[in-house]
């Protein structure tokens, strides 16, 4: 579904089409498609996401956003007794005092995109089930609602987003219905989609997240600086207008 | 990972930008240094 539509020129006229807007001598009419994959789990997501958007309201592009599946850790327990602290700390086996000073690093750059991290109350968990949630969301014009909801309950928040209760919570806070959100949970109606994004992930070599590819032509690796956004979306945005 | 080579129908732009790659998500940090016992 191409109905997730992050739009700096919001106006329509009477009929509710877009008008045209026009940054830097560009025909901008139609939104530029980014492909993100992304994990809810990942922090450099969430920064990513910000630096995306700072990127694009900068370029004065509209774009159409489609999340993608990618789960990093499919090894992680839905259930674990313990911060993600101690869970890094466990994992790499390494001091918790350590572990503690890289998730501060990390915390300290959220906060420059006005995140603001709270690792002691993360609650870690497997995210497959929050992906599938995510596709839920997409089916109903939802994702980027339901994306910014997952990371911020996992990051800010200290929710769980790893069972089907904390899940149909955060589908209806976004105005989903949470009944439908949790027969599609259960039923695991969107496994089948999950796998085919992570299928696409590895046919196309992505290794790390975020990964962005912008209408299909460019792809970014990693949380980039918003200029590295901007400057793609209004590379692209010419060669649109060029095409026509 | 797969064995088979990656097709990507997209050019990657030059750079990279922090990624969680894996269970590598977290910048290195080196303890901090030890403070001399007076």
């Amino acid at each position: 579904m191409r109905s997730l539509i992050h739009d700096p020129f919001p106006h329509r006229d009477s009929a509710g089409m877009r008008r045209r807007g026009v940054r830097f001598g560009l025909d901008v009419t139609d939104p530029v498609k980014v492909d993100v994959w992304s994990d809810v789990a990942c922090p450099w997501c969430y920064i990513g996401k910000r630096k995306f958007e700072e990127g694009a309201r900068t370029a004065g592009v509209p774009v159409e956003v489609e999340y993608h599946s990618f789960e990093l850790s499919p090894d992680t327990p839905v259930d674990f007794e313990g911060s993600a602290i101690e869970f890094l700390s466990g994992h790499k086996g390494i001091p918790l005092q350590q572990a503690k000073a890289m998730t501060d690093q990390v915390s300290a750059i959220a906060a420059e995109v006005g995140l603001d991290y709270h690792y002691d109350d993360i609650r870690h968990t497997k995210t497959l089930l929050a992906h599938e949630l995510s596709h839920f969301a997409k089916a109903s014009g939802k994702q980027l609602d339901v994306t910014e909801a997952l990371f911020k309950a996992y990051f800010e928040g200290g929710g769980h987003i790893g069972h089907v209760d904390d899940l149909v919570a955060i589908a209806e806070s976004v105005g989903l219905d949470g009944a439908a959100a949790r027969e599609a949970l259960t039923d695991h109606r969107y496994a089948g989609d999950v796998q085919a994004d992570l299928a696409q992930a590895v046919a196309y070599g992505i290794r790390g997240v975020p990964f962005f590819v912008i209408d299909g032509k460019y792809g970014v690796s990693g949380a980039q600086a918003p200029e590295v956004f901007a400057g793609a979306l209004t590379q692209v945005a010419a060669e649109q207008a060029a095409a026509r | 990972m797969s064995d088979v080579p990656a097709i990507q129908p997209f050019t990657m732009l030059p750079g990279a930008g922090p990624a969680c790659e894996g269970d590598d998500c977290l910048p290195a940090a080196s303890l901090p240094e030890a403070q001399p016992v007076s």
